[in-house]
């Protein structure tokens, strides 16, 4: 977990709206082949740290490294080109395009990958084209949605429209994906596809950051968690470490446990 | 890929042939003029087209490339000297160097403001062209003389509208080209979510400006075609009813289609000649049958064509199809559907 082995690395982020601190101060890092998860209750800063890392936002301070590199203040698709992949929590798709050319358009800077010459080369002859196209159709394979390639966007269900975001940020192939609530609006089929995809990109050694705000996939999927509670960092460890955080419970699962014993005790 | 040739490359093909043909059938001026204004239209249609309809980004600057293209090729040639095919080619250059300059900071400008930006961009290059010494002001410029090309004469109407018929259907395998290129689909993910394309890889700012000055380097092209064909140019051509005509063919026809654009640029077109007889009246029913469009056929004339091929296709094809269903058969569909899109 030394900082210097790192994929990426946040350091000291700060981002406020006006006078209110979204993000305060976090730091934490994401290694190669892992998955960190971040939790935290509704408007603790979660999605604010994705679009700082994906560089929607500006920082109001501190930075951020990816593979040593510092990528706080580059524009979002210089981010993208570095190997960074990101899903929305409120799907962005393109509604007017069908599954298929949204994973197409995805595949966009992984088709100017590799050096100049054999880029042109590839442009010539099609062979980029062509390589384009079947990345795609492969991807749409992988989240399961091959079968809905020729499907306008717009037409599908929650669910499938969760997956396409994935797929369309996978089709660049991304060493790292941030990943924002994945699992929200997924039956349990979708879910289950879900979860062994993540683990298959993990195979694969692709580090994953997932956002979420409940611990079912958190528990079976990361290896790290990150707790953000009013844009601090509340605690970090392992899930199992975070399930027995005092502070956790107080501050995130809290309301619901006192709930229950209320409940518990009426009875 | 295909054996043979697609139901839409033989339209297109005989579509083709029909506008080359055209003074085979006709040599009356009238008919060889407006034939003459439809290509010139056409290249207008699909330049804008380009930028509107496929890239979300509205302009009511259209016109105002359309004259900067005019006026730099007549100047150069004419006044300065310049070899024609040089003096186009500039011609070309310079309204997207114009459009190029601009676009840098009025592009990061969405919707209403994009086309205010766009709007007071068209008023002042008309200002340019009424009150500038070197355009002759509200009087304009006359006595402009075809050259010939290859040693080919192009002083009969006819022949130099063969030159703007093969203009316009190059414009058309170019725009074409560049929707279905990698480019092209940058453009689309753009007007389809400008935060998505960014974070998939594009560089929205810089798209946005390149495809802006194609625009105009387009419309520069069809202002040099124009030109040369009336021999005559004054501000009045270039105006802002003009770059609102421009819009309405691209509307009309279909938003993110170059089929679409071009059926736009005819039927707006012949459609204003026939209303051109009524006067002040004119403008009364160009608005009317602008909005019954609208309000019936949204996706406008590609719309109207696209559902007929598809009913054609599924009444047609369904038998077939359900003989030989191979699971490629989406994916082929997917790829056809975008193409139109």
């Amino acid at each position: 977990m030394s900082p210097e082995t790192a994929l990426l690395r946040i350091d000291a982020v700060s981002k406020f709206f006006g006078g209110l601190a979204a993000v305060d101060g976090v730091s934490f890092d994401i290694q190669e082949g892992e998955i960190l998860g971040l939790i935290g209750p509704n408007g603790s800063g979660k999605s604010t740290m994705i679009n700082l890392i994906s560089g929607l936002y500006p920082l109001s301070g501190g930075e951020i490294y990816f593979e040593d590199r510092r990528i706080s203040g580059l524009p979002p698709h210089r981010i993208a080109r570095l190997g960074i992949g990101r899903t929305f929590q409120l799907l962005r798709l393109f509604q007017g395009l069908s599954v298929y050319d949204n994973v197409l358009t995805g595949t966009h800077i992984a088709g100017s990958r590799g050096s100049m010459v054999s880029a042109v080369r590839r442009a010539l002859t099609g062979g980029e084209e062509a390589w384009m196209r079947e990345r795609a159709h492969e991807v749409l394979e992988f989240v399961g949605l091959a079968e809905r390639s020729a499907t306008l966007a717009n037409q599908l269900t929650a669910g499938e429209g969760r997956l396409l975001e994935l797929a369309r940020a996978l089709a660049a192939d991304p060493q790292l994906i941030l990943l924002d609530e994945p699992a929200a609006g997924l039956n349990t089929a979708e879910t289950a596809l879900l979860e062994r995809r993540l683990r298959a990109l993990q195979g694969q050694g692709k580090s994953l950051l997932l956002v979420d705000h409940e611990m079912r996939l958190m528990m079976r999927l990361a290896s790290r968690v990150v707790v953000l509670n009013e844009g601090k960092i509340l605690a970090q460890g392992t899930p199992a470490e975070i399930q027995a955080d005092a502070r956790v419970i107080q501050a995130y699962l809290g309301s619901g446990v006192a709930q229950r014993r209320r409940k518990e005790n009426k009875t | 890929m295909r054996r043979y040739l697609s139901v839409s490359t033989m339209v297109g093909l005989v579509a083709a042939v029909l506008a080359l043909s055209l003074p085979l059938l006709t040599q009356d001026a009238y008919f060889v003029q407006v034939a003459s204004f439809i290509g010139t239209a056409t290249i207008l249609a699909l330049s804008l087209g380009l930028l509107y309809g496929y890239t979300g980004q509205m302009s009511f600057a259209q016109a105002g490339f359309y004259g900067i293209g005019a006026y730099t090729s007549v100047l150069l040639a004419e006044r300065f000297g310049f070899n024609f095919f040089l003096a186009a080619f500039l011609g070309m250059l310079l309204p997207g160097a114009v459009a190029f300059l601009v676009g840098i900071p009025t592009l990061r400008l969405k919707g209403h403001y994009l086309a205010i930006a766009t709007l007071a961009l068209q008023l002042g290059i008309f200002e340019f062209f009424v009150k500038a010494e070197i355009t002759n002001g509200t009087v304009g410029i006359f006595g402009i003389e075809r050259p010939a090309l290859f040693g080919l004469s192009l002083e009969s109407n006819a022949a130099y509208y063969e030159v703007i018929a093969i203009a316009a259907i190059l414009t058309f395998l170019f725009a074409q080209w560049l929707v279905k290129s990698r480019f092209g689909r940058g453009l689309v993910a753009i007007r389809e979510d400008e935060v998505a394309a960014a974070v998939v890889g594009i560089n929205t700012a810089l798209y946005k400006v390149i495809i802006f000055a194609i625009s105009a380097m387009l419309a520069g092209l069809a202002g040099t075609l124009y030109a040369y064909q009336i021999l005559f140019i004054s501000p009045v051509t270039f105006n802002l009813d003009y770059s609102v005509v421009i819009l309405s063919m691209v509307v009309i026809g279909g938003l993110g289609s170059n089929v679409g654009a071009v059926l736009g640029a005819v039927v707006v077109s012949v459609i204003n000649q026939i209303l051109f007889s009524l006067g002040d009246l004119q403008f009364l029913i160009y608005g009317a049958w602008i909005v019954l469009v609208m309000v019936f056929f949204p996706e406008g004339l590609a719309g109207i064509g696209r559902n007929l091929y598809t009913i054609g296709r599924t009444r047609l094809g369904a038998e077939a199809r359900s003989a030989r269903s191979r699971p490629t058969e989406t994916e082929d569909r997917g790829v056809e559907k975008s193409d139109v899109t």
